[in-house]
């Protein structure tokens, strides 16, 4: 490489020229009338260095934030905030009798971890828990066969003449 | 551990499960990159903020298909280039109709608009800035990336979708153009 095209030391002072292309090229600088060439390239990166920093806004990054559809972001400050232990009884409470009304056979299950029973027509049929409940459709009804079905009918609709 | 400080890999895979805070951390750390290159190409500081949030508009879009063990800069610069280039001629038209091209400073604004700018490189600042906007967007384009944001010529071909042969090309044309422009700032510097 006796000559030196302006693109190789540009490449070079991009650090595109790796290992044996980098190190040919070295040894060319030292040549007479070759380091304007480098001189040249190297004004240009002074020169295009001194462009202004173009630092976007202050807001830019929020405003983009903003604009993206995402699920909000955790915040620690409410992530540490539990409703009071009586509001979230009354939840528990509401929860259970919704199930229980709609599901009595799933209720009589569902009451080993609660604390109220009412007895109707003799049979347990319905309660409320402050225990976790579990899905009655999937879990249980599952394993009902037409007759437990039926007789699971007529026992909610017993239930339901009752308390009404 | 600062979102913005992990690697392009985690970022995008973190995006990709559109978890607030990898996304957080994707516009920290790109937001500067895509402004500098659209206020670059577009000349115009309000431009060039729409089309930053168009960008990362965008990437939420094609996140899904993106691969996460490529790097996110040329991907990004890619559809800021895109984005601006799209703007462009709108840009161009609203200034023919509305805005006498003499009677516009862009240096002088975006001088007042810094006050941080040195008094003292002022100068060189101003002509310098002013001549690269006498280039063509395309070229503007291909020299910040290049100057500034540090891409290879593979990089910018990806950015660009120019074959890397026209990427030297071009940025060889436009380095001249600049030369010309610049020749009293290069008589001047001493290296």
């Amino acid at each position: 490489m006796s000559q030196i095209h302006p693109e190789h030391i540009e490449d070079y002072l991009a650090g595109q020229l790796q290992g044996a292309a980098a190190r040919k090229l070295e040894m060319t600088l030292f040549q007479p009338g070759m380091a304007e060439p480098f001189r040249e390239a190297m004004k240009m990166r002074a020169i295009l260095g001194a462009l202004p920093p173009d630092t976007p806004p202050s807001g830019l990054t929020d405003q983009i934030l903003a604009r993206l559809p995402m699920a909000a972001e955790p915040d620690s400050s409410q992530a540490d905030t539990k409703p009071s232990s009586a509001s979230s009884s009354i939840r528990g409470i509401l929860r259970g009798f919704g199930w229980s009304l709609r599901w009595p056979g799933f209720a009589l299950n569902a009451m080993s971890t609660g604390s109220g029973v009412v007895k109707a027509s003799g049979i347990q049929s319905a309660g409320y828990s402050l225990g976790p409940l579990r899905d009655p459709v999937s879990k249980r009804l599952g394993k009902v066969g037409g007759m437990r079905r039926r007789l699971l009918k007529s026992t909610l609709s017993k239930l339901w003449s009752t308390i009404t | 551990m600062d979102e913005s400080k992990k690697t392009d890999s985690e970022i995008s895979r973190g995006c990709r499960r559109n978890d607030p805070r990898a996304w957080r951390g994707l516009v920290e750390k790109y937001t500067p990159m895509v402004y500098r290159i659209a206020v670059r190409m577009l000349i115009n500081d309000r431009d060039a903020e729409d089309v930053s949030q168009e960008v990362f508009l965008r990437v939420h879009r094609y996140i899904s298909g993106y691969d996460p063990t490529r790097p996110l800069a040329p991907w990004l610069a890619r559809i800021t280039y895109n984005s601006c280039l799209k703007r462009l001629p709108r840009i161009q038209q609203i200034a023919r109709n509305e805005t006498p091209l003499e009677d516009y400073d862009p240096v002088d604004d975006r001088q007042s608009s810094n006050p941080a700018y040195e008094v003292g490189a002022a100068d060189t600042r101003r002509q310098v800035s002013a001549a690269l906007d006498r280039l063509s967007a395309q070229d503007r384009a291909l020299l910040v990336l290049r100057y500034r944001e540090g891409f290879t010529d593979s990089e910018i071909a990806e950015s660009t979708r120019m074959p890397v042969g026209s990427v030297k090309s071009r940025l060889h044309r436009a380095r001249g153009k600049l030369r010309k422009m610049l020749a009293p700032l290069f008589k001047e510097i001493t290296t």
